[in-house]
């Protein structure tokens, strides 16, 4: 029997999920980071684009249209090492539409990302950065027309690793960084119900197998950001576009969230 | 070639190789069902086949069923043939809570009600027992059966429920009565959470309140253990601990039936009237590409001695009842009498 199985491993699966994360916090605790930081970037931006939602526990129907999100993005260069720990937060709200144009699904979803990347620098223009993230990641789709079904929810805390690849160059007279970074989920747990459970029951307290882990074959996330830098003044300026998509496919309940998304935000 | 020059080879490969990574993730199977007429009658039958949970219960084969109809589906002219022909097909399912729903009608199977006697006029109950004199409060209403001294309850449906405090006032006012009774009697049914909003007002202690059974994957046979769930009394509100009748009829429906289940159960409860019309299963909808829902059984409810009661919850053994038209022209209740007789004793 794997030692993932979803209903008996669960608790220590999370549990060592959570050692290594808290590992990984220790050591970059252990490490002289306290020391003076060299760069410290904060940017708020909002992105809006296409939405494609399918979850065969709501309709076996996709789903097609709109979302917009905003963002927050904290980042730490370390001047004594080569470093960085960056922060992500964004909340999404996404309005969606079947076939036949005669119901709407809407979304919300929340999520928190904690980075740290090493970084290597080729020449005084090219970085690569390669390190590991945890993601939480919550919300929900809400389908109007459905009696006792009207929401399917997701929850998923996972492992990551993470690239960044950046260039600097200059557009005319004014510098710019060009930049590529992708998260890449491996594991993690995620909120499971079973296949034609109903959330009442859930509700009334039948709680088991709800959380198994997310891992490939069942839960499979990528999200990517291709952005432009343009530093204006004091400020810069970004644009990008973010490609994301999600898809879990546990107890016979299939779902799948694909964006894509033009960026636009202020780096302070 | 230098070190720098390969690594920005690997890195522009798998830059490359990245769009061909995020399409290997599209192959999570969502089956994709065409918009005419076998594309939409193939979505309803396998959302039908994949979770409807009565299949052995009522000894259907599902899969003659949709032999029988497919044909019939693929050359359907219109849309509203198409509607009529799946709808058919849905009435083999024998089951009040499958509804298929489109632009210009709902069906419905009806003949789990229109089978039976009605046992059941609310005019009588409101002119001839309670002279008209009662409360409303929300969508119930209440009032003294006099001289019997006895509460009369009118709970027409669980779509809605009442607060706390209302329910409270409910009893209070029949604190000097001698008994309640419960009238369920063409209660359609409506959300669960009501029944327990009720029964928890008739119990003194947690009791075992039935037992959720749900599909865990498209096999007919494919279920899970039974969940046992329990109600509790409320804490700091009025109970009704003397004896309670409940009238019920074939009308009496899903959240109704389980209600009816559920009191049942308890040691001071007689249910007098009809065996009520079932409908155990929990709903779950879906849709078709068309733009129509459909809604059915999936999850099975059974009742606090782990009995399905699908095909409706019997009355208490000696008070099965039925009102004739012959004594409802005359202003009788049959199954309202045995009840005050029932307190009378």
């Amino acid at each position: 029997m794997p030692i993932l199985h979803p209903r008996i491993s669960v608790r220590k699966f999370v549990l060592i999920l959570w050692l290594i994360a808290a590992m990984g916090v220790m050591t970059a605790q252990n490490e002289p980071l306290a020391q003076p930081a060299s760069r410290i970037t904060n940017i708020f931006s909002m992105s809006g684009g296409s939405a494609h939602r399918a979850d065969t526990y709501l309709t076996p129907l996709r789903y097609n249209g709109w979302n917009i999100s905003v963002g927050y993005e904290h980042s730490l260069k370390f001047k004594s090492r080569p470093l960085m720990w960056v922060l992500d937060v964004e909340t999404r709200f996404d309005n969606t539409r079947n076939r036949a144009r005669n119901s709407t699904m809407l979304g919300a979803q929340f999520m928190a990302r904690w980075a740290l990347m090493w970084l290597r620098n080729f020449g005084t223009r090219y970085e690569l950065g390669v390190g590991g993230s945890t993601t939480l990641d919550a919300g929900a789709l809400y389908l109007r027309r459905n009696g006792n079904n009207p929401v399917a929810a997701n929850a998923s805390f996972t492992i990551d690793v993470t690239a960044q690849f950046a260039v600097n160059f200059n557009l005319g007279r004014v510098p710019a960084v060009a930049s590529y970074r992708a998260v890449l989920p491996v594991a993690g747990v995620m909120f499971t119900p079973d296949y034609g459970q109903l959330y009442y029951e859930i509700y009334m307290g039948d709680t088991k197998g709800l959380f198994g882990p997310a891992v490939w074959g069942r839960y499979f996330r990528l999200d990517q950001m291709l952005a432009l830098d343009l530093e204006i003044g004091p400020h810069s300026l970004r644009v990008g576009y973010s490609p994301d998509i999600v898809s879990t496919q546990v107890n016979g309940i299939v779902s799948r969230r694909i964006d894509h998304n033009f960026v636009i935000g202020i780096k302070l | 070639m230098t070190k720098i020059q390969r690594y920005m080879d690997n890195i522009r490969n798998a830059i490359l190789l990245f769009p061909v990574f995020m399409s290997l993730t599209s192959c999570l199977n969502i089956e994709d069902y065409e918009n005419d007429n076998l594309g939409n009658f193939d979505a309803l039958w396998t959302f039908v086949d994949n979770h409807y949970c009565f299949f052995e219960q009522k000894n259907i084969d599902w899969q003659a069923v949709g032999r029988k109809y497919r044909r019939e589906a693929e050359i359907a002219g219109n849309s509203r043939i198409l509607f009529d022909v799946m709808s058919r097909m849905l009435d083999e399912l024998e089951d009040g809570h499958v509804n298929l729903s489109s632009w210009f009608a709902t069906s419905y199977y009806r003949n789990w009600w229109s089978d039976y006697p009605q046992n059941y006029n609310e005019r009588v109950v409101q002119q001839y027992y309670l002279d008209f004199d009662y409360h409303g409060l929300g969508s119930v209403y209440y009032g003294i059966l006099q001289p019997y001294n006895v509460g009369y309850l009118r709970l027409p449906t669980f779509a809605s429920g009442l607060g706390e405090g209302n329910i409270d006032a409910i009893i209070d006012y029949f604190s000097l009565c001698s008994g309640i009774i419960i009238d369920v009697r063409d209660n359609g049914g409506g959300a669960l959470t009501n029944v327990e909003l009720y029964v928890r007002r008739f119990i003194d202690h947690p009791v075992v309140a039935g037992y959720m059974i749900h599909k865990t994957g498209v096999g007919h046979n494919d279920f899970s253990e039974p969940f046992e769930y329990h109600f509790a009394p409320p804490a700091d509100h009025l109970l009704w601990l003397k004896p309670v009748a409940v009238l019920t009829n074939r009308s009496t429906f899903s959240a109704a039936n389980n209600f009816v289940g559920i009191m049942k159960s308890l040691p001071n409860v007689t249910v007098i009237g009809a065996t009520t019309g079932g409908g155990s299963g929990m709903p779950l909808s879906s849709e078709l590409p068309i733009g129509w829902s459909i809604r059915i059984s999936a999850c099975r409810i059974l009742d606090p001695e782990g009995k399905d009661t699908e095909f409706g919850v019997e009355p208490t053994p000696g008070f099965e009842i039925d009102i004739t038209p012959d004594d409802t022209a005359s202003g009788r209740d049959n199954i309202l009498d045995a009840a005050i007789g029932l307190f009378s004793r």
